[in-house]
């Protein structure tokens, strides 16, 4: 038993995380449904997401108007936003009709829609510094929902160099903070049982032992 | 041992057609709770982490790099202050003009740009658009006209003259030639009728020109010390209908959902529909304080969606519409 | 009244209106693309490739 903070940790995540639980080789047979891809698609969509926003970030912002190879950057990084968006959203349509909260899970919900929404404004901020007509008009009008909010002369959405480093830097930290708490959360929890899953099922009872094919 | 038959409210209604299996109690409500909540230790199967990421990793790159070539994106240049001057002339002078009188939109916007009265929008007592102050002060007059003039020339003739003038006179000049604009021949300010409009003509045909040599779009936004920040060019733009117009040619203006659209055909953000829902709603994206209104009744709803498991009915529907007996259709046919 | 532009812009993307209800082309593959998954990941079975005990 450890007495410093740092072994206090230790035990502590440990005893919630063990390693068989984050990387694990198995996982309950109720998850047979290509609804369960779409966490993972999601994830994955994010990874696309970042490597081309990184590729962007390290030419500036006006490369993409003047390069060809910039230019394919930048549909791509569009692209594995709209791929991001729309896994996410059938990822959510799924858990919800999956009672996805019960089994001490309400915080896994909790940051799921956290994760939905800085990644929305994240997305926001990047329309936001396309400099070139549509980030122009859109922040002409998000002026006023920010203006009438009273945080406009702060938040300043035709301010490009401080829409770009939120872009860049506290939007991206915030989304892999959100997302990686709400990954980890349902690598300690599990992927929540069927709805009425009874102890009395055949499944806990007298499970059957499954071969890898 | 009493059965625990507990009607739990956080369970919703009771599930017909139980069984019950040889050996064991009545199924019961706070069984299942326990079994939802602990580590599963029934059936498992084979699972490869890593791979599913590799795969999907893979699967997800082909189709993004597929809809990158095929589809690509839109880029629509930037409208600049010179661009703007040299295709609408005669909006630009038209907007310069109501700069100039403190009447355009940004000139009566209220908090963080002037201190116009009863401009802000407000929920009942709630005025947080006051709340902030006039943080970014604007002077339609000075930033938008009088100061670009002053640099490109303080020797200017017609800016001696308006500097020279009183409130009174200025504001007689601008809206003498506000209304003498709007009664020319298509509205061309060179074909104004004459009259008493003071070094306001010449002053907007100065301005025009600077815009047009291109040296507007910089200096615009000098003097506050900002170098990133494009509010003043945004702000004057919008002022005028040509950048307006150029929006709604594209159906992004707010009462054609504009929030979630894109240029082209190309797809926007679809995940802001609901926002841009409520603008297309008469009773309330006509309001004065539709902005606040929206805004509000938006994080209202992302906190009532994060809260779901609290919320009794909307936390049951996933039971009454059982769309997960599709989900675990396996697990039910074989438990 | 669209004043003339020196700006080259894309042509104006297709737009489908019912009453106040309206969607972009672009966007409306998205929205139904988002639904068709959702079905689809609903009905289409897994392959299991289990062997019994």
């Amino acid at each position: 038993m450890s007495t410093t903070w740092t072994g206090h940790l230790r035990e502590w995540l440990l005893k919630r995380l063990p390693p068989e639980k984050l990387m694990p080789e198995t996982q309950p047979s109720y998850v047979t449904s290509w609804i369960y891809v779409f966490g993972m698609g999601s994830l994955v969509s994010l990874v696309f997401v970042i490597v081309s926003g990184v590729v962007l970030a390290m030419n500036g912002p006006a490369w993409y108007h003047v390069s060809g190879f910039g230019h394919f950057v930048n549909s791509l990084h569009l692209w594995s936003v709209e791929l991001f968006f729309l896994f996410m959203v059938v990822h959510l349509w799924g858990k919800f009709w999956m009672a996805a909260w019960r089994g001490h899970r309400t915080l896994t919900w909790i940051t799921g829609v956290v994760s939905f929404g800085v990644s929305i404004v994240a997305g926001f901020t990047g329309y936001l510094v396309q400099t070139n007509f549509d980030s122009q008009w859109i922040s002409f009008e998000a002026k006023d929902a920010l203006n009438a909010t009273g945080v406009g002369a702060w938040f300043r959405v035709a301010d490009l160099g401080q829409m770009l480093l939120w872009h860049v830097t506290i939007l991206p930290l915030g989304v892999i903070a959100i997302v990686a708490f709400h990954v980890l959360l349902v690598r300690v929890h599990g992927v929540v049982p069927p709805i009425d899953a009874d102890p009395a099922d055949r499944q806990l009872t007298d499970p059957e032992v499954l071969h890898v094919d | 041992m009493s059965t625990d038959t507990r009607a739990r409210e956080s369970e919703g209604t009771e599930v017909p057609g139980d069984l019950v299996t040889s050996g064991s109690r009545p199924p019961s409500r706070s069984a299942r709770e326990r079994l939802a909540a602990a580590p599963w230790h029934g059936e498992e199967r084979p699972y490869d982490l890593l791979r599913e990421l590799t795969v999907a990793l893979v699967v997800v790159g082909l189709v993004a790099v597929g809809l990158a070539f095929a589809v690509g994106s839109p880029d629509d240049a930037p409208i600049t202050l010179k661009g703007w001057a040299t295709a609408a002339p005669a909006d630009f002078v038209t907007t310069a003009t109501a700069e100039l009188g403190r009447t355009s939109d940004t000139a009566s916007y209220g908090p963080p740009y002037s201190t116009t009265k009863g401009a802000t929008q407000t929920l009942g007592p709630l005025d947080l658009q006051s709340f902030s102050g006039t943080r970014y002060p604007i002077d339609t007059a000075t930033t938008f006209v009088t100061d670009p003039l002053t640099r490109l020339d303080p020797t200017l003739p017609a800016l001696a003259t308006w500097n020279a003038a009183n409130a009174g006179a200025r504001s007689s000049w601008t809206d003498a030639y506000t209304a003498a604009i709007a009664k020319a021949p298509g509205g061309s300010p060179p074909k104004v009728a004459p009259g008493n409009y003071g070094p306001v003509p010449a002053m907007t045909q100065d301005l025009l020109r600077l815009a047009r040599q291109g040296g507007l779009d910089g200096t615009i936004r000098v003097g506050k010390a900002f170098t990133t920040d494009y509010t003043p060019t945004i702000l004057f733009l919008g002022d005028g209908s040509y950048f307006q117009d150029l929006a709604a040619s594209q159906n992004l203006s707010g009462g054609q959902w504009g929030v979630m659209n894109e240029t082209g055909n190309y797809p926007g953000q679809s995940w802001l529909w609901l926002f841009s829902f409520w603008y297309q709603v008469p009773a309330i994206g006509n309001l004065p304080n539709a902005d606040l209104v929206i805004v509000g009744i938006m994080l209202v709803l992302t906190v009532l969606l994060a809260i779901v498991p609290f919320i009794p009915g909307l936390r049951d529907l996933p039971r009454l519409i059982p769309i997960h007996r599709l989900v675990w259709r396996d697990y039910y046919r074989r438990r | 009244m669209i004043h003339d532009s020196l700006v080259a812009m894309l042509a104006p993307g297709i737009f489908l209106t019912w009453g106040i209800l309206g969607i972009q082309l672009g966007n409306l593959i998205v929205i139904a693309s988002i639904i068709v998954l959702f079905v689809l990941a609903l009905v289409v079975p897994m392959p299991t490739g289990r062997k019994r005990k």
